[in-house]
């Protein structure tokens, strides 16, 4: 069975192809019918595509339209680009809280730090000296219990008041 | 490209709103008429042709060639145009689950009606559309469609020639109807 010419012939209808080659497909051509009338429908649905198509135009108003889509783009770029500066400054209020943030966390673990190394150092400098520890004891029991007394009592007083 | 269009383009290209004018003037019915064949419907072709010129403006600083331009300005319209068939079709689909059986009855073609071309073409893939309408319509050569489409010119030739077998075969089923 012959082999037919498939996009041979489609490029030779497009005039696509060296001499080499469209000598080929004319040889081919004058001895395959199937080609030939494959090539005579592709001429006649080309010259359809082209009647389809040819007297199709644009909309009158079309130029208009594009021309005044163009301006109206621009207009809106210029507004936006009025938009930059107030944009940036609040960028800049942002970076700012955000180091203001970054300085204010430091300043938190900072002092944390430092308060672990008093806490640290008083309780070292007590466990040396017995009686200032025997004094801290007992003056924090006296606190506990004078808190307590005047916890209770304010709590008396406003049962009663409630009731 | 004639010495005139090249002024005109690199005119435009340097902000000349007037010459870009006229470029839409000279280009504006080839546009449409690709737009047209590829998407099968008059608003959707002039949408679609009107934001090609205005991306086009836009951008019109980044054409590396004046000689380029008609190609570059189909390369827009063409990724346009297929942007707005997904679109479609996501609609359809969406309008498809919602309600079966009134996109079936509005499917059903009128047997008596004969089908145009455009709608024989519309009825192809839309790469086969597209190279149709680039070759047959717009009469690009091979090398162009092969820059307007993004694909090596090996498959230019073999997409063409496998559209023209896809429309041919669309063609015939409506004559033995």
């Amino acid at each position: 069975m012959k082999a037919h010419l498939d996009d041979q012939l489609s490029a030779y209808l497009d005039d696509e192809l060296i001499v080499e080659d469209r000598l080929a497909v004319e040889a081919h051509l004058e001895s395959c019918e199937y080609c030939q009338a494959l090539l005579d429908d592709w001429l006649s649905m080309q010259e359809q595509v082209q009647v389809a198509f040819q007297s199709t135009e644009a909309p009158i108003s079309f130029e208009i339209n594009v021309m005044q889509a163009i301006q109206d783009e621009q207009q809106v770029s210029v507004s936006k680009s009025w938009l930059i500066l107030p944009l940036f400054v609040l960028f800049v209020i942002i970076m700012l809280g955000i180091a203001k943030g970054m300085m204010f966390i430091k300043l938190i673990h900072s002092s944390m730090r430092l308060s672990i190394a008093l806490l640290y150092m008083v309780t070292h400098f007590m466990s040396s000296i017995p009686i200032l520890a025997i004094t801290a004891v007992f003056l924090s029991i006296a606190i506990l219990t004078t808190s307590i007394y005047y916890l209770r009592r304010a709590i008396r007083l406003t049962s009663v008041e409630g009731g | 490209m004639d010495e005139e269009l090249h002024q005109i383009i690199h005119r435009a290209k340097h902000g000349d709103k007037e010459a870009y004018a006229q470029l839409v003037k000279q280009f504006k019915d080839p546009v449409y008429r690709y737009a047209l064949g590829m998407l099968n419907d008059r608003m959707d072709a002039e949408d679609i042709a009107q934001e090609a010129f205005v991306k086009a403006y836009s951008s019109l600083s980044s054409l590396e060639s004046e000689f380029a331009f008609a190609s570059w300005l189909f390369k827009i319209v063409s990724n346009l145009s297929k942007n707005r068939l997904k679109k479609r079709m996501k609609e359809h689909d969406f309008q498809e689950e919602a309600n079966d059986s009134i996109i079936d009855r509005r499917e059903a073609s009128d047997p008596s009606e004969r089908l145009s071309m455009e709608d024989a073409l519309s009825r192809l893939s839309v790469e086969h559309r597209e190279v149709i309408l680039l070759h047959d319509v717009q009469g690009y050569r091979y090398e162009e469609i092969a820059q307007v489409t993004n694909v090596p010119l090996g498959t230019v030739k073999s997409r063409l020639f496998a559209a023209r077998m896809a429309l041919r075969k669309e063609l015939r089923k409506e004559e033995l109807a």
